[in-house]
Parts: structure tokens; C-alpha cells; sequence
């Protein structure tokens, strides 16, 4: 018998049984595509590192996994991108000044390190932005990463430690007697103490499956690529007017991200851009770095992510005994993917993690039943 | 028995490093060839990709040994020299026997490799051979400002190793899922650009597909940025069936066949050639379908070369233009529409035959280079234009736009840019649920029935074991040479010589393409032609087809002349003047010097077909399974020689133009040295003179239908690509409407 097994080969699954090999546990991790494949969130993010503006349950695992990006790719052995020019988030108005100040004393208080920057210090860290931007709040030690070379390198270190990843077959739980007794894969019973779901998108209706009555979506997420251009910006930038998230990647190519949908397309979860949100998502990015006007788009594309009402995962047991989710991250799992899974296996193995407590699933039952109604049914034009 | 002494032992080092700095010598400012890591890289390859060689090694290294007194590591450099000398030119004794080329040509690869391959292949220390050249290996892409003129690149060189991965890109699909169907509506054999461009049409349209591959799946993009291991050096680019059964090639009949020394490999895995193209997409002219009648029409019959078998295909440019456009929009080809009625009004080709659509999106951008070739062709009286190409330049269904970065053609493209089979319709096909994809299939017969139809096809698999797949249409889509081979080791009780060949057809008309390029040097300038996908070229059309009059000339047709990009170390470091040696200090300063500053204006001149070049069956030549294979017979004929005399003596006044400050013209060579190698089974509404018909439909085979370049009729001066997959769009038009009774 497997202790756990994990299903879903993204950041977050990947990481929860890197986590839990090393600590000891006998693992089995089942995909049904590969690992951080289109049109998944892991496939599709931009790849920020963003340790504030997050929910305060968020702090404590944002700042241990900020400590470790430095030093993940030497644990993984492994290029995962890394490149920490910090993040930026700017105020265009007095108004979103007021905003920023708010962001800045919240994230101080939850032991975050963020300054609030203008005038030439602002220019100095981002010499290209518009002067229309006023200000704003920097965190020194974000940045990015890639995603899906995080993923497979956290796949692969798990498979250094003992794990066996499973690809190309859909795994499902099997519950007997309100307990789950591990998954069926490929018509084959594969006996399992634990049995995490962390297959994102793809729980939109796995969970009712299991008689789990959580409130959760799938969006189409697009992000652009630019041509390549010569250095020129070492933070993300993001801004507080405006749905944005645009940095430059290794390669000199600028990525524009935010919270743009895309259009649903085939049966499962699976997305196309929008032509009309490309040409906006574009000019919000141009409206903040001028010099994107000068540049063409070289690609464009959509993954799927899944959602919450409240934006924060559920993490933790759930329905039968040894069903455990880790889902439902709402667009920003990938910069606490290490702690996530560190927790995650901690509280599998070890008993109840009081970081976690606040992301328990079971929180959902307190919801307003005609906001979660409005969550669910929103539409994607923007 | 005594153990054999390891090879290459620490002494054999020493003498490979001693070759390696004689070979490519030190200098005040470069280190020599043993610094840079060449001896070392094939020591080490010898004990691994390269072990084939080894024996070849350890006599060439003990001859180098026994031409110096005291040995080849402790001789002065005179004495070095002078052996490397006799090396080179064969004279030294102890050299072992080779046929089709010399140690010292496979020595001087290896060196060249060691040199300026990538360094994760150990060679290249430290970048220092690429550091030398000034070529920053494998870049994500460049900046348009990068390709203006005398910019010097100042970029850090990086491994392909090292690539970022900012693209986003889906995976190989699931090629198969569950059983294969017995009997499909159609089983196509050869899993390339026509194979499964054919099949995606065939799904779309509700018919069931299963395609043979004889290869390995894979994406296309497992090898970018590697020179090494593209087809032209280690031909590891997916070419491992094709290595097996490499054609012998004979200019006459009469001469003995050796094995053809091609230029490109072919790609025999998923994708076929479609992953290493150049992707230049460009439709034929209007009367290239009329080649023959408008010739005579023009010039009189007495004008057609003697011994050429030129003929008309059985359709117009009218009929396949609305498949050009289809294909155009599968591929995604940029390029930039021409105006014939006033070429001032279009920078496009205005040669170019009429178009129902605009080009799915705007011509890759024009490098300085391409600029510089532009104003002088315009100089000459000619009409430069930018070369269509599969090269998506803005994003398209899911690929990434071109990033201009230095590896493209023999190269799968890193972000997609470039068209694939794998990139454009494979993932639709295959989501249809209609299309099965077997690889590791290499079919060895079409099977027919008793009545002669064509009802399947007979299969070894990976693990050797054989199969018969049915299907209600057979379509044969491997490459020319594999074509007219599968057709004539198909025989049977109704077709004794070969399914197709009642009329002795199969195998005629075969034609190849003859690249007669034209270099230049450009002394005090940066061209940095490392830069930029191979298609994103400035060309001219003028000299193409009929488009000038050829009275006088002693020759019909014509040529294109193009200034191609993709100008990388290993290879171009073996582009030489004549008057320039292959080794020693005078090759390395070359080499260094002129790197950076070398155009090429590349020919591809209009072939015909002759009555005396065609394919066979080698009766003395066997593949790995005991099969015979394909016998070219193939010399160029006076009236090319002339043409391709004229094409470059025009080619060198625009080089020269240009500013070149030295000029050399490539030897003119014979033989299959291409990919565009087309006919075999040549398309015709007349049995007698071809194997199918305009369809692709065999004429004498019920349900057989073959498409590809070898059912060409001839070869006009335009890539043949295009014009394969319209073809193959066509067939499959067809075949849907014969619904299954072809």
C-alpha cells in the first residue's frame, strides 16, 4: 500500500510529493496528461514571484517560500529561471496612492519587506514606466521563475527520492465505507492511505463527484508574449488601476499577464484569447511601459485556473477520511508552491499544520449562498 | 589473449591535441585547437558517438606517428606540417583504404566540430572557438536592430542547454489510443507533411486514418539549436531508418553506384522533413504547369534539350490555386503579395501568379543584409522581394512567432515558429478520434488483392514482428526515393513489375535540385549572418522560368537567387575560396576573419528530366533488412550547366555589387546533393509517360494513390514544399469524393 498518493502533476502537486518523498512517505503521483501540460495553470502562468499583496494567511508561507527561491534550483538541481528584480506595484493616481500606502503598512505588519518608493528611486527601478506612475510599493526579494521547468524539476527530484510518477493516466479515488481507499488507475486498483487531489481546473466537478459540495470555477487565464527586446526591466510590475501584471523574461521578451479570461473552447477545461481582451490586456501593458508600442506580440495563449470565492485554496481534508485537497489557488500558487507542499506533507504525515488551518475546505459552508451563486456564474468579457 | 590497448589511449590524446593545434594553430590572440578543446571532444567521441571510427583513427594517428621521426607529438612543426600535408592529401602511408571520402575529410569534420559545435558535446571550451568567431550560440532570438549591418553581436554566448523557455507549447499528443482499426477508410504509409496533412483532411472530413511511420515520435523541437546533432553532421535528427537505406547514386548507366553522399539527411521520424526544412512557401508560376507547351510555344520544339522527357502536368495553376491557399493558411506562411502591373506598388514578387488571398501574415523582417542585397539587385534591374515562408511572424493557432534566432533550416524550430506537421494539424487530426498514428512502422509492401486493388499494407514493427493493415484507400507518402522503391518491391501476381510500372514508368523522370551558390566576403563589414531564420531572404525572380527572354541563351528556363541567412561555425567553416587551405594557419585566419562578413547568394536553379537519369533498384546494395535500395542515376545535362553558368556569373555582379571584395563560386557538383529530390513517379494523364494522375492516383492500382514530390512533373526554380502539400490537399479532396472507390 502507497502512503499517499498525489493526483494532478502541477507546481502544486509536484512540490506536495517532493515534500512528502523527502520526508519519508511512499508516494505515487498520477497525471492524466504529463506534468505542467497545456492548457494547465502550472503550463500557463507567467511565472511571478509576488510575496505581497496576499491575503494575511497567505504571509507565513509567502515569506518561507520567498526564502527559498534563492536556493530551489540548487535543491532541485535543476534551471528553474530564477531571476528575483522584484516586484512593483504602482499607483497612477493620489488616489491609488492612498492604496498603495494601505498595501504597504498591511505587508509590513505581516513581516512582509516592502518599501514605498517615488521619484527617482522609482525611476532607478524601472527606468522605462510612464511618468504618469506616481509611485510605488517594491519588494525587493519577488521576482519570477518558470512553472512548468519548476514542475518537472520538482517531479523529477521526487523521483530521485523514491516517487513514482505516473503520466497519461487519469487517476480515480475510490471510496468504500466513507473512507478512501486509494484510486483506481487504468482499470487497476492502486491501494493508498492518503489520496491528494490537486488537479486545479480539472476539480470543477470532480468534487461533486464525491458528494463534495465546495464552491469552486475554472477561468481561462491569457498571457502575451512580446518580440524580443533589450533588457531594460528588471521588476514585475503591476498597478493598482489596472489589471496587469508585465515583466521581462530571460529571454527579453516581455510577459503580460493580470486577470485576463480567455474563451473557453472543447470539453474540458480548456481556453482560447480573446482577440479583444489581447488588444486591451496589450495597450494596459503599453499605458505603463511606453515602449511596449514599439514592439509586436510573438505569442499569446490560455490556460485554465481554478477559483474560489474567496481567492484563497482549500488546503486541507476533506469529504471521506484520507480524501485531502489542494486546489482552487485563484491565480497565485506558484510563488507558495514550496511551502504549500511542505505544509501539505507536514500535515499528512505529521498531524494538523496550524498554518494550513485557515485554507480548511470546510470553510465554504459559512458562504453567502447567493454570492457564491454570482462567483460561480460570472461571466468572462471583461 | 592479450587485452586490446584502450583507445584512444593518454598517448593518442597527445597526438590529437598535436593535430589539433597543426591543424588549427595558436596565435597571439586565439588559442589553438588543442586549447579550445578539439583533440579532447574526439578522444571523447571516439569512446562514444564516434567509436565506429575508431579503427580509422588509430591508423591515421599511427601514420601521422611514423611520418615524423620520433613521433608526431615531438616533431617540430615543419616536420607536423609536412605529414598533415601528406595527411591531406592522402599520401601518407599507413592511411587506411576509404571510398567515398578521405580520412582526412572525416578528421577535418571532427576537428571543425570539436571546434565550433556546442560545448555540452565537450569541445569549444569555454565558447572559446565560438568566442574567436564572434557567434553567441544558442539565443532565444535577436532583436531586429541585431541584424542592421555592421553591428558587432555583443551578446554572452550560452549552450543550447541553456535555453529559457519562455514560449508556451503543448506537448506530443497521444498518437494512439487503443486498438488500431483493422480497416480505416484509408492507410497512409509515411507520417511526414503530406502523410499527415493528407490524414487531417481525411479526419476533418469523418473518414477514419491510420498512418504508418517508420520513425520515433517526437515534437520537432528535441534538437534546436544543436548543430552538431542536425542532419548534416551527426544525422541524428531523427534520420535513423533513412541511415540504413541511404540510396547509391551513378551518373551513368554502367558506372558502378556508390553511396550517396547527401548534403541533408532525411528525416525519417514523425514529421518527416517537415521538421527540418527551410520553410520557404512558395507557389510555382503559372507556366510551370505548362512547362513544356509554353517553351515550344515561345522557343520551338527544336528548344527542348535532347534526352529530356519535359512534360505539362495534368493540371493548371487555376486548378490548384485554391489548395495553395488552403495550405498557406495550414502552414501559416508569411511573405508579402507582389503586383504584377506595378511592381513599384508591392515590395512583394511581381513574377508571383495571381492569389484569391492575401498572405496569412507579413513577411519575416528584412536583415540588413537583406536590405543591402535588395538595393543592389534593384541596382541590376531586378525585382527583389522577401521569400514567402511557414514562418509564422505573429502569433497563430497556439505557435509563437519567429524570434530570428541562428538555427532553422535542418533544424526543428524551438518555439514552433516554423511550420511541422506536429504544429499545425496534428493535435486537430488526432482529437477527431478518426486518426491513429503507428510509429516505429516500416511498411515493406502495399499488399493488393486478387483483382490488383491495393487493399493494405505489410508492416515490421519496432519489436520486428510483422503486420498487415488494411485500409479502403492505400496512399503512399514517404519520400521520392522511398516512393518509387515501396512501388517496385510491391510486386504481385497483377503487377509483376511493381505496382504503377505496367508502362515501365516507376522510377523515370526522377530530377534533383543542384545548389550552384555564389559566396562573398565582405572585407571591414558585419553581416552577421548567424542571425535569422534561413528563409528571412531578400530574392529575386527575374531569372526564373520564363521571365526574360531566353533566345540566344543556348538554354531554357531559369533560376532564383536569394541571400540566405543561417551561417553556423561548424559548417562554415568548411565554406572556403579555393585558393584558401583546409588546415593550418592560413585556414584559421580565414576562418576567423571571414565569419562574420560572408554572404551567400544561393541559385536554385530550374532541373528537367532526362530519359537517362532515373531510380532503380540497386542490385548490389541491401538495407539492414536485406532489401534492395534506390539506385540514382543522375547527371546534370548541358542545358543546366549553362543556366546554372549564367545564374552565377549574374549572382557574382550582384555579390560584387554588394561590395564583396572577394568572390568564389561553389564547385559545380552533380548528384543528389538537396532535399528537393522530385519524380519517380511522375504525374500525367498519359500511362505511358507516368505513374499517376493528377490526383495522385495510380493509373494501373485501384485504391493506390501516392503523393509527394515524386509525382512531379518537373522542378521548376521554387521550393517544392508548397506545392507538396497542395498537391496532398488535392488527393485528399479526392479521395473523399471517390469515396473510397478510387
Amino acid at each position: 500500500m502507497t502512503d499517499v498518493v498525489v493526483v494532478g502533476g502541477g507546481v502544486t502537486g509536484t512540490s506536495i510529493a517532493y515534500h512528502l518523498a523527502r520526508d519519508g512517505a511512499s508516494v505515487v503521483l498520477v497525471d492524466k496528461a504529463g506534468i505542467a501540460e497545456a492548457p494547465a495553470a502550472t503550463w500557463a502562468s507567467a511565472g511571478g514571484l509576488r510575496s505581497q499583496g496576499r491575503h494575511a494567511p497567505d504571509r507565513p508561507l509567502t515569506l518561507e517560500a520567498a526564502a527559498r527561491w534563492p536556493t530551489l534550483p540548487d535543491e532541485l538541481d535543476a534551471d528553474l529561471e530564477v531571476r528575483l528584480g522584484g516586484h512593483l506595484h504602482v499607483a497612477e493616481t493620489d488616489r491609488e496612492i492612498a492604496a498603495l500606502e494601505e498595501r504597504v503598512a498591511a505587508d509590513r505588519a505581516g513581516g512582509i519587506a516592502i518599501e514605498l518608493v517615488s521619484g527617482d528611486a522609482l525611476r532607478q527601478l524601472a527606468p522605462g514606466l510612464t511618468p504618469r506612475a506616481l509611485a510605488g510599493a517594491y519588494t525587493a526579494g519577488d521576482g519570477q521563475a518558470h512553472p512548468a521547468r519548476t514542475a518537472r524539476a520538482f517531479a523529477r527530484a521526487a523521483r530521485r527520492l523514491g516517487a513514482t510518477i505516473r503520466t497519461g493516466s487519469a487517476a480515480t479515488p475510490v471510496v468504500a465505507a466513507d473512507r478512501v481507499q486509494g484510486v483506481e488507475v487504468d482499470g487497476t486498483r492502486l491501494p493508498a492511505g492518503t489520496v491528494v487531489l490537486a488537479t486545479g481546473a480539472w476539480s470543477v466537478g470532480g468534487l461533486a463527484a464525491l458528494g463534495l459540495a465546495l464552491p469552486l470555477r475554472w477561468r481561462g487565464l491569457q498571457m502575451l508574449l512580446s518580440e524580443v527586446a533589450a533588457p531594460a526591466l528588471a521588476p514585475t510590475v503591476t498597478a493598482v488601476g489596472r489589471n496587469l501584471s508585465l515583466k521581462q523574461s530571460p529571454t527579453g521578451q516581455y510577459m503580460i499577464g493580470g486577470r485576463w479570461f480567455g474563451r473557453p473552447a472543447g470539453e474540458g477545461p480548456a481556453a482560447v484569447p480573446i482577440d479583444a481582451h489581447v488588444a486591451r490586456q496589450w495597450s494596459s501593458a503599453a499605458a505603463i511601459l511606453p515602449a511596449l508600442a514599439g514592439l509586436r506580440l510573438a505569442q499569446s495563449w490560455a490556460g485554465v485556473e481554478a477559483q474560489t470565492p474567496d481567492a484563497m485554496p482549500y488546503l486541507g481534508p476533506a469529504g471521506p477520511s484520507g480524501l485531502y485537497l489542494a486546489l482552487g489557488f485563484s491565480n497565485h500558487g506558484f510563488q507558495i508552491s514550496p511551502a504549500v507542499g511542505l505544509h501539505v506533507a507536514r500535515d499528512i504525515l505529521a498531524g494538523p499544520d496550524p498554518l494550513l488551518a485557515p485554507f480548511a475546505p470546510d470553510r465554504a459552508a459559512g458562504a453567502d449562498p447567493a454570492a457564491t451563486r454570482a462567483f460561480l456564474d460570472e461571466g468572462i468579457l471583461l | 589473449m592479450p587485452q586490446a590497448a584502450p583507445f584512444p589511449s593518454e598517448a593518442d590524446r597527445r597526438t590529437l591535441d598535436a593535430l589539433a593545434d597543426t591543424v588549427f594553430p595558436p596565435r597571439g590572440d586565439a588559442p589553438g585547437g588543442a586549447a579550445i578543446g578539439a583533440g579532447a571532444y574526439i578522444a571523447a567521441a571516439l569512446a562514444g558517438a564516434y567509436a565506429a571510427h575508431a579503427e580509422e583513427y588509430r591508423q591515421v594517428l599511427a601514420a601521422l606517428d611514423a611520418a615524423c621521426p620520433g613521433g608526431f607529438v615531438a616533431a617540430a612543426a615543419d616536420a607536423r606540417a609536412r605529414a598533415v600535408d601528406a595527411f591531406e592529401k592522402g599520401a601518407l602511408p599507413g592511411l587506411p583504404p576509404t571510398t567515398d571520402r578521405s580520412s582526412f575529410d572525416l578528421v577535418w569534420r571532427h576537428l571543425r566540430e570539436g571546434l565550433f559545435a556546442d560545448p555540452e558535446h565537450g569541445g569549444n571550451r569555454d565558447f572559446s572557438g565560438w568566442r574567436l568567431l564572434g557567434f553567441p550560440g544558442a539565443q532565444f532570438g535577436y532583436r531586429a536592430e541585431e541584424q542592421a549591418l555592421d553591428t558587432p553581436v555583443t551578446r554572452a554566448p550560452a549552450s543550447a542547454a541553456d535555453l529559457p523557455q519562455s514560449a508556451r507549447l503543448p506537448p506530443l499528443p497521444t498518437l494512439r489510443r487503443g486498438r488500431v482499426p483493422a480497416e480505416p477508410d484509408a492507410v497512409v504509409i509515411g507520417g511526414g507533411a503530406a502523410g499527415l496533412m493528407l490524414a487531417h483532411r481525411l479526419v476533418m472530413a469523418g473518414r477514419t486514418v491510420v498512418v504508418l511511420e517508420a520513425g520515433p515520435p517526437r515534437t520537432g523541437r528535441e534538437r534546436a539549436m544543436d548543430e552538431l546533432s542536425a542532419t548534416a553532421f551527426r544525422n541524428e535528427g531523427g534520420t535513423a531508418k533513412f541511415n540504413r537505406e541511404v540510396p547509391t547514386w551513378r551518373r551513368h548507366a554502367g558506372e558502378r553506384a556508390r553511396r550517396a553522399v547527401m548534403s541533408q539527411g532525411l528525416e525519417t521520424a514523425l514529421g518527416g522533413n517537415s521538421v527540418a526544412w527551410g520553410a520557404v512557401a512558395m507557389r510555382f508560376y503559372e507556366d510551370d504547369f505548362r512547362v513544356r507547351s509554353s517553351t515550344v510555344a515561345r522557343y520551338g520544339e527544336a528548344s527542348i534539350p535532347a534526352g529530356s522527357t519535359l512534360a505539362d502536368w495534368p493540371l493548371s495553376y487555376a486548378d490548384l490555386e485554391p489548395f495553395y491557399a488552403q495550405a498557406e493558411r495550414l502552414l501559416g506562411v508569411s511573405g508579402q503579395a507582389g503586383h504584377p502591373a506595378d511592381p513599384a506598388r508591392s515590395r512583394g514578387n511581381p513574377f508571383e501568379a495571381p492569389r484569391s488571398d492575401p498572405y496569412p501574415m507579413p513577411a519575416l523582417r528584412t536583415s540588413g543584409l537583406g536590405a543591402l542585397f535588395a538595393e543592389a539587385a534593384r541596382a541590376e534591374g531586378y525585382h527583389p522581394f522577401p521569400l514567402p515562408a511557414a514562418i509564422a511572424t505573429t502569433p497563430w493557432r497556439g505557435r509563437h512567432a519567429c524570434t530570428y534566432c541562428s538555427f532553422c533550416s535542418r533544424f526543428g524550430c524551438h518555439v514552433d515558429a516554423k511550420a511541422s506537421a506536429q504544429n499545425t494539424v496534428l493535435a486537430e487530426a488526432l482529437d477527431s478520434g478518426r486518426l491513429t498514428v503507428v510509429t516505429g512502422a516500416r511498411v515493406l509492401s502495399i499488399v493488393t488483392d486478387e483483382s490488383g486493388r491495393a487493399v493494405g499494407a505489410r508492416y515490421r514493427d519496432a519489436d520486428g514482428e510483422l503486420h498487415v493493415q488494411g485500409g479502403g484507400t492505400v496512399v503512399l507518402a514517404t519520400y521520392a526515393f522511398e516512393n518509387s522503391r515501396m512501388l517496385l518491391l510491391s510486386a504481385g501476381p497483377r503487377h509483376r513489375r511493381g505496382l504503377g510500372n505496367e508502362t515501365g514508368q516507376v522510377g523515370r523522370h526522377y530530377l534533383t535540385r543542384q545548389q550552384p551558390s555564389v559566396y562573398g566576403v565582405f572585407e571591414g563589414r558585419l553581416l552577421n549572418r548567424f542571425i535569422g531564420p534561413t528563409a528571412q531572404a531578400m530574392a529575386i525572380a527575374d531569372l526564373s522560368a520564363d521571365h526574360f527572354d531566353h533566345s540566344g541563351l543556348g538554354f531554357i528556363r531559369g533560376g532564383r537567387i536569394a541571400a540566405f541567412n543561417q551561417y553556423l561555425p561548424t559548417e562554415a567553416s568548411g565554406v572556403l575560396p579555393p585558393d584558401v587551405p583546409r588546415w593550418g594557419a592560413p585556414w584559421r585566419d580565414f576562418v576567423l576573419d571571414a565569419y562574420p562578413r560572408t554572404a551567400m547568394l544561393f541559385i536554385d536553379p530550374e532541373m528537367l528530366p532526362y530519359e537517362s537519369n532515373g531510380l532503380d533498384l540497386d542490385p548490389d546494395v541491401n538495407d539492414d533488412l536485406g532489401r534492395p535500395v534506390i539506385r540514382i542515376t543522375f547527371d546534370v545535362h548541358d542545358n543546366e550547366r549553362r543556366l546554372i553558368a549564367f545564374l552565377q556569373e549574374r549572382a557574382l555582379r550582384i555579390a560584387r555589387r554588394m561590395g564583396a571584395t572577394r568572390t568564389w563560386t561553389r564547385p559545380a557538383l552533380t548528384g543528389p546533393i538537396s532535399t528537393h529530390d522530385v519524380g519517380g513517379t511522375r504525374m500525367g494523364s498519359d500511362p505511358r509517360g507516368s505513374v499517376v494522375d493528377g490526383f495522385g492516383r495510380v493509373h494501373d492500382t485501384p485504391g493506390l494513390v501516392v503523393v509527394g514530390g515524386s509525382t512531379f512533373a518537373s522542378l521548376p526554380a521554387v521550393n517544392p514544399a508548397l506545392t507538396i502539400v497542395a498537391l496532398t490537399l488535392r488527393a485528399a479532396d479526392r479521395i473523399i469524393a471517390d469515396g473510397g472507390r478510387a
